[in-house]
């Protein structure tokens, strides 16, 4: 490989985006062990745009980052020229309190958005944990707790800009909530990782802060509990806001909290309706989720929505899980959860991803690793099973024929 | 061998053995109760129809068109406004009534799998004894169809606080235009890769053929309420909305009517609105009790700060009905007061909407049309009925040269040329409002990469015929890296 075509692409960048703001790749910024060679800041959609065209020309590629909070999730890029960071991308474009909608470059903090948009009475129903970005948080497909109630970003967000693989800008969507014209490219940007475009800028629609919200603590025994709570709120009728599960899977028990939102007198009118049905008490805040260790392993597993019971039975049929140290917690309404399994031996690893992805493909579900222990063999098969894996192969061709974007990080190779 | 008639005729060589002549309609008579869809306006006679039974009639079909490149467009009920369903005379209409099994209604995960000639409302049917429903409810509800539904992103009065179709599917089986089955998302929320279920609603059959539909079903609230509010302004209406949004009210749905509207609806179904109002607003609250009641109190109080002349909320459910009827049968009460109406479905930002009102009412006075207004206001989606008669020469025209001004005012204000109905044939001129060219070449990546050869519904959405093939960049061909022997860049 040329590398008088890498030193004309690094000097091409730092034209773009400013001296200032680009710089040698240092081992913190390695993407699955690959260290890229330069990292660019880009100041502006127009900068990403260039940036782009220019690592596309040089036959290069780029992997996109926020806030570097899934960088180690999936696999490895075949190849990593320029790491592009969009945390200079950080504006409010446009906020609209009276259309319930706000315009963010892609950068930007949720948490510093949740702020400016609380100085309004309102909020994103968004409530990811960690400091993530806008972008971060589609290209992730990131959600919280409030999933329950709102949905996840494919529910909220309503346009994108984005840049195209050979750096053309784009737009799709818009500012109204509702609108059908053209396709909804906002669903197909959302938890792409980065391999389809770069995005940009997003709007999404708003929802008034609650006036009053009060989390209450279920302790359970076993995973009957969870099925008896989460029933009893369906029963109830009471529309809670989250309902969120931490479970150890070596005792067996476990807390299910709830999130109850509105105004105050409904919220506590609520909340003593379950009262009469379910012990619990109010909590502040729920139990805080386990951070763990480099050696852990992590996977996501998604199920049918009332598969969460189940799916805790069948954890603890298999005995290095149930007996190695792992947890549990996550939408315990909706079925998206986070297994965390302490340390398990390296050479272990791929046996117990089969093992968990098959009681999740019991359930209709799915289990992506979302984070491997670091020893880990290269060759672990991070995405599992995909449904429409040749269409998706399809669309990237078209969207990214090069390869520009990330190659081999996402789904079947793409 | 090359014409479309040839192409044609071995479709049918094809499909008549393999589906049975009566699933294939070639008589002409027979053929043209297909011409259209609910945009009358608009008819083409198929040159064939298939009435598929089963989802791998379907699939034949698409397989039998793709094979000799004869376009093919799916229609469920046909009740679409934006000319979606219209047939293209050389091509073959597959028709998915006949495909109406509910598969399951699964309570616990919430969900029925239906087939797409399902209709909206049998699915709230099927759900209902689980105390659960499907709560995408277009005016249309009685009569139109998943399939439909999926196509065009369906919306209805309520999806202000439901959302769209889009929300509440999360699988599907597509036959592709290739004539392939694939079977994208499931029961859960989400699985790993695109998310092709959110791309294919609403794409307006031009990425292929549903033949399989997982619904998520939402449990009935505890309490419903709704509140008829009339106002001798049409501006007072539309401050009272804004008052209701900017209080942190989130009501299921805010309906919005004109006296022209008004006048009508009551002319037809006797709804017992109030006298001489020039807007009413139809606000229907629910969720837990509690809330509901405080909730319902603050709108009422709104709407008399924003000076409602009348405000009634149903004591019983047969008034509520009765407050829906009115709305729900607004369009074909204005086609009983004008010979002809056009229907547009502009959105605007819901902050903008007391200007636009005003801008439509000046243009309608320019143009020398009536224009009724009915609208879902609480999501800013406009229904601006323009009434015509088709007798008088040049009326038509000028009809529709007047909803495209409200569309381009809809754009200029932020919004959208099409909230629910789709683009289809009826507004895909007025998609470049919207969208630059490099916008339209993104989307049509899409189409690409499920129908390269054009034949899944063609020359609808997009404005302009587009192919699918080499296109300028700043890279073609072999990817260096293929070439340096780097890497496999599939």
């Amino acid at each position: 490989m040329s590398s008088d075509r890498d030193t004309l692409l690094r000097g091409r960048v730092a034209d773009i985006c400013g001296l200032d703001n680009i710089r040698d790749g240092a081992d913190g910024d390695a993407v699955g062990g690959l260290v890229p060679p330069v990292v660019a800041s880009p100041g502006s959609p127009r900068e990403v745009s260039e940036v782009v065209r220019a690592v596309a020309a040089a036959g290069r590629c780029l992997t996109v980052t926020g806030n570097r909070t899934a960088l180690a999730m999936g696999p490895p890029p075949r190849r990593l020229d320029v790491l592009l960071s969009t945390r200079r991308l950080n504006r409010v474009v446009e906020h609209s309190p009276g259309d319930l909608q706000v315009t963010a470059e892609a950068g930007l903090s949720l948490a510093e958005l949740q702020r400016h948009l609380a100085g309004h009475g309102q909020r994103l129903a968004l409530d990811v944990a960690g400091e993530r970005t806008v972008g971060g948080i589609i290209a992730a497909n990131a959600s919280g707790p409030l999933r329950h109630r709102y949905g996840s970003v494919r529910d909220l967000l309503i346009g994108v800009q984005l840049v195209r693989a050979d750096g053309t800008p784009a737009r799709a969507g818009g500012k109204v909530v509702k609108n059908v014209a053209g396709y909804d490219l906002c669903k197909l940007m959302t938890g792409s990782y980065g391999t389809l475009a770069v995005i940009v800028a997003a709007t999404f629609r708003l929802h008034a802060r609650a006036r009053a919200s009060q989390w209450t603590r279920h302790e359970i025994d076993g995973p009957a509990g969870v099925r008896a709570v989460v029933s009893a709120y369906a029963r109830a009728r009471v529309e809670p806001s989250a309902i969120e599960l931490d479970y150890d899977l070596r005792t067996g028990t476990g807390v299910v909290e709830t999130l109850m939102e509105g105004s105050p007198p409904g919220v506590a009118a609520r909340c003593a309706r379950v009262g009469d049905v379910l012990d619990g008490v109010a909590v502040p805040h729920p139990v805080a989720a386990t951070e763990g260790t480099a050696d852990d392993l992590v996977l996501k597993v998604v199920v049918a929505p009332a598969a969460v019971a189940d799916t805790l039975e069948r954890f603890h049929a298999i005995p290095p899980v149930a007996e190695g140290g792992a947890h549990v917690s996550g939408r315990a309404g909706v079925g998206v959860l986070r297994l965390t399994v302490a340390a398990p031996p390296p050479g272990s690893v791929p046996a117990l991803v089969t093992a968990v992805r098959a009681v999740a493909g019991e359930l209709d579900g799915s289990a992506v690793v979302t984070r491997a222990p670091r020893a880990t063999s290269a060759d672990l098969d991070v995405w599992g099973p995909v449904r429409g894996l040749d269409l998706m192969r399809r669309v990237k061709e078209q969207f990214d024929p090069g390869g520009v974007l990330s190659p081999g990080r996402f789904v079947g190779g793409i | 061998m090359n014409g479309s008639g040839a192409r044609l005729d071995a479709v049918l060589a094809e499909l008549v053995p393999a589906l049975g002549g009566r699933a294939v309609l070639t008589d002409p008579s027979a053929l043209r109760a297909y011409d259209c869809d609910g945009l009358t306006t608009h008819r083409s006679t198929p040159a064939a129809v298939v009435l598929a039974d089963d989802a791998d009639a379907v699939a034949s079909a698409v397989r039998a068109c793709a094979r000799h490149q004869v376009p093919f467009v799916a229609r469920g009920s046909g009740t679409g406004l934006s000319g979606g369903a219209t047939p293209r005379a050389d091509g073959v209409l597959i028709v998915t009534t006949k495909l109406r099994r509910i598969l399951a209604i699964d309570p616990d995960n919430q969900r029925a799998v239906v087939e797409p000639g399902v209709i909206n409302l049998d699915v709230t049917v099927a759900a209902t004894p689980h105390g659960l429903y499907f709560a995408p409810d277009p005016s249309s509800q009685s009569v139109c169809s998943i399939g439909g539904n999926v196509a065009e992103n369906a919306g209805g009065a309520h999806c202000l606080k439901y959302g769209f179709t889009t929300n509440h599917v999360t699988g599907l089986d597509v036959v592709v235009a290739d004539g392939s089955t694939q079977q994208l998302g499931g029961t859960a929320v989400e699985y790993p890769g695109y998310d092709l279920v959110g791309t294919f609603v609403g794409s307006e059959g031009t990425l292929g053929v549903a033949t399989r539909a997982t619904l998520r079903l939402l449990t009935r609230p505890e309490a419903v309420r709704t509140l008829l509010a009339a106002f001798s302004s049409i501006d007072d209406a539309g401050a009272a909305v804004s008052s209701i949004i900017a209080e942190g009210l989130l009501p299921a749905a805010i309906e919005m009517m004109d006296a022209t509207a008004i006048a009508a609806v009551e002319q037809a179904v006797a709804t017992r609105y109030p006298e001489g109002a020039a807007a009413v607003l139809i606000v229907e609250l629910d969720g837990p009790a509690v809330e509901v009641d405080q909730d319902t109190a603050a709108v009422e109080r709104l709407c008399r700060e924003a000076g409602s002349t009348s405000l009634h909320v149903a004591q019983t459910d047969q008034e509520r009905q009765l407050i829906w009827k009115g709305r729900k049968a607004a369009f074909a009460a204005v086609g009983r007061v004008s010979p002809d109406y056009y229907v547009q479905d502009g959105v605007i930002p819901r902050t903008s909407l007391p200007e636009v009102l005003s801008r439509i009412e000046e243009l309608g006075h320019r143009y020398g049309l009536r224009v009724a207004n009915v609208f879902h206001a609480g999501d800013g989606n406009l229904h601006p009925l323009v009434l015509f008669d088709d007798a008088v020469d040049g009326q038509a025209e000028r009809a529709e040269e007047l909803a495209g001004e409200i569309l381009a005012l809809c754009v200029a204000a932020g919004g959208s040329i099409t909230g629910e109905h789709g683009v289809g044939l009826d507004k895909k001129k007025y998609m470049p409002l919207m969208f630059t060219e490099d916008d339209l070449d993104t989307m049509h990546r899409v189409r690409c990469a499920f129908d390269p050869s054009g034949v899944a519904n063609p020359g609808k959405l997009f404005p302009t015929p587009r192919l699918c093939g080499e296109r300028p960049g700043p890279r073609r061909g072999v990817h260096p890296l293929t070439e340096a022997g780097a890497g496999d860049v599939f």
